[in-house]
């Protein structure tokens, strides 16, 4: 379900991320600037329809028509003054009356002013607001608007703005001059004489300039042009607001596209920082963010990796102990003891069970089975199947003293048990230790390698392994094993171990070796010690090692035992009292006890210390005979009796060689009774508690305990218990 | 495995106690000899088992731990291991292995008897 709704919302992530080729953005912004363009086109307009009705208010306005009207006028009335007056002198009273402007009369022509109005120039009333007859002094003769413009006043003071333009009349000098502000014109003429002299003056005024109305027709046009702004700004503004917005859109959908990305879990997503702005500082961030997540991510992934990986190995030692322990649980606890012979197993697995296994079955006849197998497969598996076939072969012994019955036996009851292409290689031999006569059958394992005097040869018997075909038979042969002669079991984890070059041990280097081998010596000590010299230090075992050896010993003869203790007792001061072997078989250990008894009598012991010291040779002739001749009848132990001045030492030798005495358990009788411990091993504490000192020295094949006793005091043991 | 050297006689004295007579030696070998000899003396109601060590000739540390053996049954089965008779050298070794703070030992049968 979760990982539904996830894809779900990955889709939506998906469908919006794409940015279409106008992006929304980009729209706006070409919009809000096409907006700006028209507003400012707008106000621009509005500006400029202000600034222009101002001016047109405010500044000077001169009606062309309206200054020749009254320059027409004043000509007028200076013609007429001038014909009044006949031509010599102004007629103050023939001319203006007050309040009647038209009391002269019009000359010909020209339009009266009572209401014949018959061409498209203004009349004279509509001209003229005032007229003024002015003397050559430049007095009011006559006045047209008396109530302001007095008869007899100085028309210079009463006009002070036209005073020039009428100095300039009354010499001869006609003009006119409009004022600016009040929107009149004023307009002047000379009133000639007969003889062409000025004798008068005519001023007149119009009255203000109305506004004109036509100012308002440009509004329309002002209208146009406004849309006209508009419609040529819009697109620029808008061209403009996409290519500003362009950079800014590209770098927002490579962020939103490497956020999509990263989103779908393409954590390599990083953007280009493109400026160093606030989109810059976002891609700054994404990258950072990406790089923390990144990391997080990995080290989550790390942290599960790990614990996953802890599982699977808690798991593999897991089944790796079990296969181990079965495994470990089957092989024999102990070596059966053959008097005269020396058998030993040593089984080193590999990281993952091989499936290796060896037994020994002791018959009621006295013989012994030897067996050696290897199941097929690793792990549990091997080990159960070579359970399996260790049980089915102990129970087939019981039934069978035949090593080729046995294992045919074996045969039909594992393959009607075990799947298809498993099964299990095994040799089995049957030992008889008094004349080592040895019958044995294989079912398909590595042949052993029996060293005798003439050389090395291989055991050989056909028959296949075990579990792979019903009804097979197998061959049964016999052999005889001499005084010196040993035997070799061994499981293919030997032959088939590689060293560094990759070369294998094989079998014509082991077959060397066992020819090479000095008898007398332990024999897997030495294969093992080659086997770590093929393979070098850092081999990691690749399957199960498992040898089995079978020795017989060497009849020893009694010069050879003396010669023994005469080459390594060099100290004078030691009185050899006696020296004698004994053959290791078991109950000997009395013969000795009664003989050392014998010999130490002309010592004077007391009672006790005899007692003692029969008691310590009796225990450590007995490991001697027991741990390191393995009970073989003709392997001698070897004792010497020695007194100095003040002690007597009694030498148990065997021929352990190297082997180290194994670790004591100081023996607890309270654990023994709880079970925590075996009733026995008590042999060791026996003899440290009944002698004075005990001393243990071995060489590469023997092994000696030397038990000493000082003389002239019998307290030593007693302060020991 | 070499015949034992020994012959265990085994008294029932009464319905609660037991001698075993051991004449001979007590080593590695004894082990069936002593056993049997163990069942044939321990009844129903047997509480005390009596050892008689006077004809012990030759005893081992494989001895000691067959003694030790037999303690571990004679202690399951509720009852007690007496033993008399032992020689000085012995019942030395039976101090020195603490033996004889599991097994009480007394110098003749009736002390032994008076005590089971």
């Amino acid at each position: 379900m979760k990982s539904e709704e996830k894809t779900g919302k990955r889709k939506k992530y998906h469908q919006r991320d794409t940015l279409k080729p106008w992006s929304r953005l980009q729209v706006r912004m070409a919009i809000s600037y096409v907006a700006v363009s028209v507003i400012i086109a707008l106000l621009l307009e509005l500006l400029l329809v202000v600034i222009f009705f101002t001016l047109i208010v405010n500044l000077p306005y001169v009606n062309q028509s309206v200054v020749n009207a009254a320059n027409y006028s004043a000509q007028v009335y200076a013609l007429e003054a001038s014909v009044q007056g006949g031509g010599t002198a102004l007629n103050p009273r023939t001319t203006f009356r007050p309040g009647q402007l038209y009391s002269l009369s019009a000359p010909a022509g020209f339009p009266s002013g009572n209401g014949s109005n018959n061409n498209s120039n203004p009349s004279l009333a509509q001209v003229v607001q005032f007229a003024l007859l002015i003397a050559p002094n430049g007095q009011v003769l006559v006045s047209s608007d008396p109530s302001r413009y007095p008869v007899g006043a100085n028309v210079a003071q009463l006009l002070p703005g036209q005073a020039q333009l009428i100095q300039n009349a009354l010499a001869g000098k006609a003009g006119n001059t409009t004022n600016m502000i009040g929107h009149s014109t004023s307009a002047v003429q000379p009133i000639w004489s007969k003889n062409k002299q000025p004798i008068g003056a005519v001023y007149i005024q119009t009255p203000p300039q109305q506004f004109n109305p036509s100012i308002f027709s440009t509004i329309p046009p002002l209208l146009f042009t406004a849309l006209f702004w508009i419609i040529v700004i819009s697109p620029i503004g808008a061209l403009f607001g996409l290519l500003t917005t362009r950079g800014l859109v590209r770098r927002l959908h490579h962020l939103v596209q490497a956020t999509a990305q990263f989103a779908r879990g393409d954590y390599t997503q990083r953007v280009k920082i493109s400026k160093r702005d606030e989109i810059g500082q976002l891609e700054s961030q994404f990258n950072q963010m990406a790089e923390q997540l990144v990391e997080s991510i990995a080290q989550q992934q790390a942290l599960t990796e790990q614990h996953a990986r802890l599982e699977e190995r808690a798991r593999i030692e897991q089944e790796l102990r079990t296969a181990q322990y079965i495994q470990r649980s089957l092989l024999p606890k102990e070596v059966p003891s053959l008097p005269g012979w020396q058998l030993v197993p040593i089984y080193r697995p590999a990281r993952e069970v091989g499936g290796d296994f060896y037994d020994f079955h002791p018959l009621e006849d006295g013989r012994l089975g030897i067996v050696i197998g290897d199941a097929t497969d690793k792990g549990v598996s091997a080990a159960l199947l070579m359970a399996t076939a260790c049980t089915m072969l102990r129970t087939a012994t019981r039934e069978s003293v035949s090593p080729g019955e046995v294992l045919a036996r074996v045969n039909e009851l594992l393959a009607a048990t075990i799947p298809s292409g498993m099964f299990v290689t095994c040799f089995y031999a049957m030992l008889d230790p008094t004349d080592g006569r040895l019958c044995y059958a294989n079912a398909g394992h590595d042949l052993p390698y029996l060293r005798h005097k003439e050389g090395v040869s291989e055991l050989y018997a056909t028959g296949m392994p075990l579990g792979m075909l019903p009804g097979t038979s197998y061959e049964e042969k016999e052999t005889m094993m001499a005084h010196g002669d040993s035997l070799l079991l061994y499981s293919d984890g030997l032959v088939e171990a590689h060293n560094a070059k990759r070369d294998m041990f094989g079998f014509p280097y082991l077959m060397a070796l066992i020819k090479e081998h000095v008898t007398g010596k332990d024999l897997i000590d030495f294969l093992l010690g080659k086997l770590a010299a093929f393979t070098g230090p850092d081999w990691e075992q690749e399957d199960d090692v498992t040898l089995v050896t079978l020795q017989r010993a060497e009849s020893y003869g009694m010069s050879e035992i003396a010669a023994q203790f005469d080459q390594t007792d060099g100290d004078n001061s030691w009185q050899t009292l006696d020296e004698w072997t004994v053959p290791s078989q078991p109950g000997n250990e009395r013969m000795v006890m009664e003989r050392v008894a014998e010999t130490v009598k002309t010592l004077n012991l007391s009672s006790r210390q005899l007692e003692q010291i029969k008691t310590a040779v009796a225990e450590a002739t007995m490991n001697a005979m027991e741990h390191g001749n393995h009970y073989q009848a003709d392997v001698p132990v070897a004792i010497q009796a020695l007194v100095s001045k003040t002690a007597l030492a009694i030498r148990i030798r065997d021929q352990g060689g190297r082997k180290t005495i194994p670790a004591a358990v100081e023996p607890d009788l309270d654990a023994k009774l709880a079970e925590l411990q075996t009733p026995r091993g008590w042999g060791l504490f026996l003899i440290k508690n009944m002698v004075d000192d005990m001393n243990v020295s071995s060489d590469e094949t023997h092994h000696t305990i030397e038990l000493i006793v000082y003389l002239g005091g019998d307290s030593h043991a007693d302060e020991k218990s | 495995m070499p015949q034992a050297k020994v012959v265990m006689n085994v008294r029932r004295i009464n319905a609660t106690a037991s001698i075993i007579d051991i004449q001979g030696e007590v080593s590695a070998f004894v082990e069936k000899v002593l056993m049997e000899a163990y069942a044939e003396a321990s009844a129903a109601t047997t509480r005390a088992i009596i050892l008689n060590f006077s004809g012990l000739e030759y005893m081992n540390s494989s001895g000691i731990g067959l003694i030790v053996t037999l303690l571990i049954r004679v202690n399951r089965q509720k009852q007690r291991l007496l033993a008399f008779g032992l020689s000085e050298h012995y019942r030395h070794i039976f101090e020195i292995t603490r033996l004889s703070d599991a097994i009480k030992i007394y110098a003749a049968e009736d002390e032994a008897l008076a005590a089971a």
